[in-house]
C-alpha cells in the first residue's frame, strides 16, 4: 500500500522542496520505491534538484490536459541518488515534474485544473509504479488543490520556519488538517538560526500545535550556498542538517 | 535534537593523559645547570691533573740537577777516606744495630750534603757505595745524622736491608750515571728519588748521592690548585644559573599573561590590553605573538558581537481570534464540506488495492 506524504507549508521559501526531494531520496536508498509529484504548478521548482532544465517535456502539465498518461511523466531519477550513495536493491525514486514553460503556467493561473484528475493522478500514479511512498510537493498556502493534497495524504508533513507569520500560518493548517481528519500530522522546524535555543523552541512548538515536531534543521550556510546543486543530504550524510532528514526519513519508516 | 553545532563545547581543556607539570623555568635550569656542571667538572679535572703533572715534571727536574750538582761538588777524597778508613759502628738503639760514626770525614760529609738542602728544602741527601769485596751497596754518609738521627739511614748498613727490589736496582745504575726514580711509596710515605754518581779526578766511581724527595708536595700542590679553583668555579656557576633564571623569567613572564589572556577571552572578556599582553623595548617573536593574539581577540569579540545581536527571543506566538476567523472562512465554502464528506471515500480509493480496468492506461 502507498502511504501518500504531502509536504505543505503555509508560506513559500521554507524548504519545502529541498526537504521533500532529499527525504524521499533517503527513503529510495534505503530500498523503497518512491514517487514525487510537483504540484506547484505555478512556481514549480523541485526539478532543479535532480538536473532537470527548465525546458522539461513530459510533466504533470501534459496529464492534467490529458496528453498523456500520468506514468508518461514520471522521470525515473533513481540513477541521481545512485551517483551519490549506494541505493539498496528494489529501491527506486520517480519524479512527476511541472512545466516551467510559461504558456503552461499562464494556462493553469487562467484556467486553473480539474483537482479530481489530479487526484486520480495520484491514484494510478502509485499504482503503476507500485510505490511504497507517493510524495506531493505542494504549492504553498491554503487552495482547493493544497486541500485535496491534504485530505487524501496518509501523512502531512508541514514545514515551518522559527517566525511569526509561519507560526500563525502553521496553525490555521494544522486545524484545517485535524477537519479533514488527516491520519498522522507531522511537523519539520528548518533554517532555525544557530543562535537559538532548538529544545526550548521545540517545547513551545509541542505545547502550541499538539503535534509531533519529527526534525529540527539548522540554518545552515552550506546547505544555501548548495541551494539547487544536488541533494545535500546524499553528498554531505554526516551533516547536522542531512542527519534531520534521516529523521524525517526515520518517522515516515515507522 | 540535534542543532547546528558539531561538536560540543568545553570550558575545560582536552582531557591528557596525567603527567608531572613541569616548570618552563625549572626545566631551563635544570637543562643548564647539568650542561654548566658537566663543563666544570671537566675543566676542574683537567686544571688539577695539569697542575700536578707540571709540578712532578719540575720536581724531577730539580731533583735530577739536585743529585748530579750534589755529586759533582762532594769532595771525593774524603768520601773515599770516609768508606775505606772509618768501621761501622754499633748501636743497640738503632733497629739496624749499627749507628753513627763520631768522625770528622763523617761530619764533613754530611754538611756538604747538607748544602743540597738549602737548595731543596724538603730533600733527604745520602750517600752510599758500594763495597767491592762482596759487590753489595751500603749506606755511607746521611744528611739525617744532622738533622733527625733516628730517621737517617746509619753508617755502613746494607741498603738491600731496608730497600726494595727496584730501588736497590736504581740505586745501582746510579752508581753509573744519574738516574731517576718515579714515585713510589715504602713505610716512611711515598717519595721520588735521584742517583748520581761521585767520581774521583780520574773518572773513577767512588760512591753516589742519592736524594729522596716526599711527594706530598705534589699533593699539596694538588690541594692548592683545588681551593683556589673551587671558589671561583662555584661562583661562576651560581651567577651563570643566576642569569638563566632571570632569562627563563623573562621568557616565561609573556607566555603566562598570554595564557590568562586565553582564559578571560574563554570566559568572553575579549577587552584585552594590549600593551597589558607583551611589554617589550625590542620587539620579538613573542611580541608578535601578542600582538595577534590581540588581533585575533578582536575579531572573535566582533564576531560574537554580530552573532548576539542576531539573537532574538523565539516565542511561539498564535492570535488565536485570527486562527479561528481564518479556518472558518476556509472551512465555511461548499467545496471544503463537499472534501470533508468525501475525505474518507477519497483516501480510501487512493488504497484500492485492484484498479478497476477502466483506470489502466
Amino acid at each position: 500500500m502507498t502511504t501518500v506524504v504531502s509536504v505543505h507549508s503555509f508560506r513559500g521559501g521554507t524548504g519545502k522542496s529541498n526537504i521533500t526531494a532529499n527525504t524521499a531520496a533517503k527513503l529510495a536508498a534505503a530500498g523503497h520505491r518512491v514517487g514525487i509529484i510537483d504540484t506547484d504548478i505555478q512556481s514549480p521548482g523541485i526539478h532543479v534538484l535532480f538536473g532537470f532544465g527548465d525546458n522539461l517535456s513530459d510533466t504533470l502539465n501534459d496529464y492534467l490536459w490529458g496528453r498523456e498518461s500520468i506514468d508518461r511523466a514520471a522521470h525515473d531519477v533513481t540513477s541521481i541518488v545512485a551517483a551519490s550513495t549506494p541505493v539498496k536493491a528494489g529501491g527506486m525514486l520517480c519524479l512527476v515534474p511541472s512545466s516551467m514553460r510559461p504558456q503552461e503556467i499562464t494556462r493553469v493561473l487562467r484556467e486553473g485544473y480539474d483537482v479530481v484528475t489530479l487526484n486520480e493522478g495520484f491514484r494510478d500514479l502509485a499504482r503503476s509504479l507500485r510505490l511504497d511512498y507517493l510524495f506531493i510537493d505542494t504549492h504553498p498556502g491554503l487552495n482547493e488543490e493544497t486541500m485535496l493534497s491534504i485530505t487524501i495524504s496518509d501523512v502531512l508533513l508541514l514545514i515551518l520556519r522559527p517566525d511569526k507569520q509561519d507560526f500563525q500560518g502553521t496553525a490555521v493548517t494544522v486545524d484545517i488538517a485535524r477537519r479533514l481528519a488527516v491520519p498522522s500530522l507531522l511537523l519539520v522546524l528548518n533554517k532555525i538560526p544557530d543562535a537559538i535555543d532548538t529544545d526550548d523552541l521545540l517545547g513551545q512548538v509541542d505545547k502550541a500545535y499538539g503535534a509531533q515536531t519529527v526534525a529540527a534543521l539548522p540554518l545552515s550556510q552550506q546547505v544555501v550556498l548548495n541551494a539547487s546543486g544536488g541533494l545535500f543530504s546524499l553528498t554531505h550524510p554526516d551533516h547536522p542538517w542531512s542527519r534531520q532528514i534521516d529523521a524525517i526519513a526515520d518517522a515516515l519508516q515507522r | 535534537m540535534a542543532t547546528g553545532n558539531d561538536g560540543e563545547p568545553s570550558d575545560q581543556p582536552v582531557k591528557r593523559h596525567r603527567k608531572l607539570r613541569l616548570n618552563m623555568r625549572w626545566k631551563m635550569l635544570a637543562g643548564f645547570s647539568l650542561a654548566f656542571t658537566v663543563v666544570f667538572i671537566f675543566i676542574a679535572l683537567w686544571v688539577i691533573n695539569h697542575s700536578a703533572a707540571n709540578a712532578m715534571d719540575r720536581l724531577t727536574a730539580e731533583l735530577h740537577s739536585a743529585a748530579f750538582g750534589g755529586a759533582q761538588t762532594l769532595d771525593d777524597r774524603v768520601f773515599e777516606a770516609l768508606v775505606t778508613t772509618v768501621p761501622p759502628v754499633a748501636d743497640p738503639a738503632n733497629p739496624t744495630g749499627l749507628g753513627y760514626p763520631d768522625n770528622p770525614l763523617y761530619t764533613t760529609v754530611a754538611r756538604e750534603l747538607m748544602r743540597i738542602r738549602d737548595i731543596v728544602p724538603e730533600a733527604l741527601p745520602y750517600t752510599y757505595f758500594r763495597d767491592p769485596k762482596d759487590d753489595q751497596l751500603y749506606f755511607a754518609a746521611s744528611v739525617g745524622y744532622l738533622f733527625s738521627p733516628q730517621f737517617g739511614a746509619t753508617y755502613k748498613v746494607p741498603v738491600a736491608s731496608v730497600s726494595g727490589q727496584s730501588t736497590y736496582d736504581r740505586m745501582r745504575s746510579g752508581l753509573t750515571a744519574t738516574t731517576d726514580e718515579p714515585t713510589y711509596t715504602d713505610s716512611y710515605g711515598s717519595w721520588i728519588s735521584s742517583y748520581s754518581p761521585i767520581l774521583d779526578t780520574e773518572g773513577r766511581v767512588v760512591g753516589a748521592i742519592g736524594i729522596d724527595y716526599p711527594t706530598s708536595y705534589v699533593d699539596q700542590t694538588q690541594r692548592n690548585a683545588i681551593s683556589a679553583l673551587v671558589p671561583v668555579l662555584v661562583a661562576s656557576y651560581l651567577s651563570l644559573l643566576l642569569l638563566v633564571l632571570i632569562v627563563s623569567s623573562a621568557l616565561v613572564r609573556p607566555v603566562r599573561r598570554l595564557t590568562a589572556a586565553t582564559r578571560r577571552i574563554a570566559d568572553g572578556e575579549y577587552d584585552l590590553d594590549p600593551r597589558s599582553l607583551v611589554r617589550t623595548r625590542f620587539p620579538d617573536e613573542i611580541y608578535e605573538l601578542g600582538q595577534s593574539f590581540e588581533v585575533m581577540a578582536r575579531k572573535v569579540a566582533e564576531r560574537e558581537r554580530s552573532l548576539t545581536s542576531e539573537v532574538q527571543r523565539l516565542r511561539v506566538e498564535i492570535d488565536e481570534t485570527k486562527r479561528k476567523e481564518t479556518v472558518d472562512e476556509l472551512a465555511g465554502t461548499d467545496f471544503f464540506a463537499d472534501l470533508v464528506k468525501k475525505s474518507a471515500d477519497l483516501r480510501a480509493r487512493l488504497h484500492e488495492q485492484d484498479p478497476p480496468a477502466d483506470d489502466q492506461s
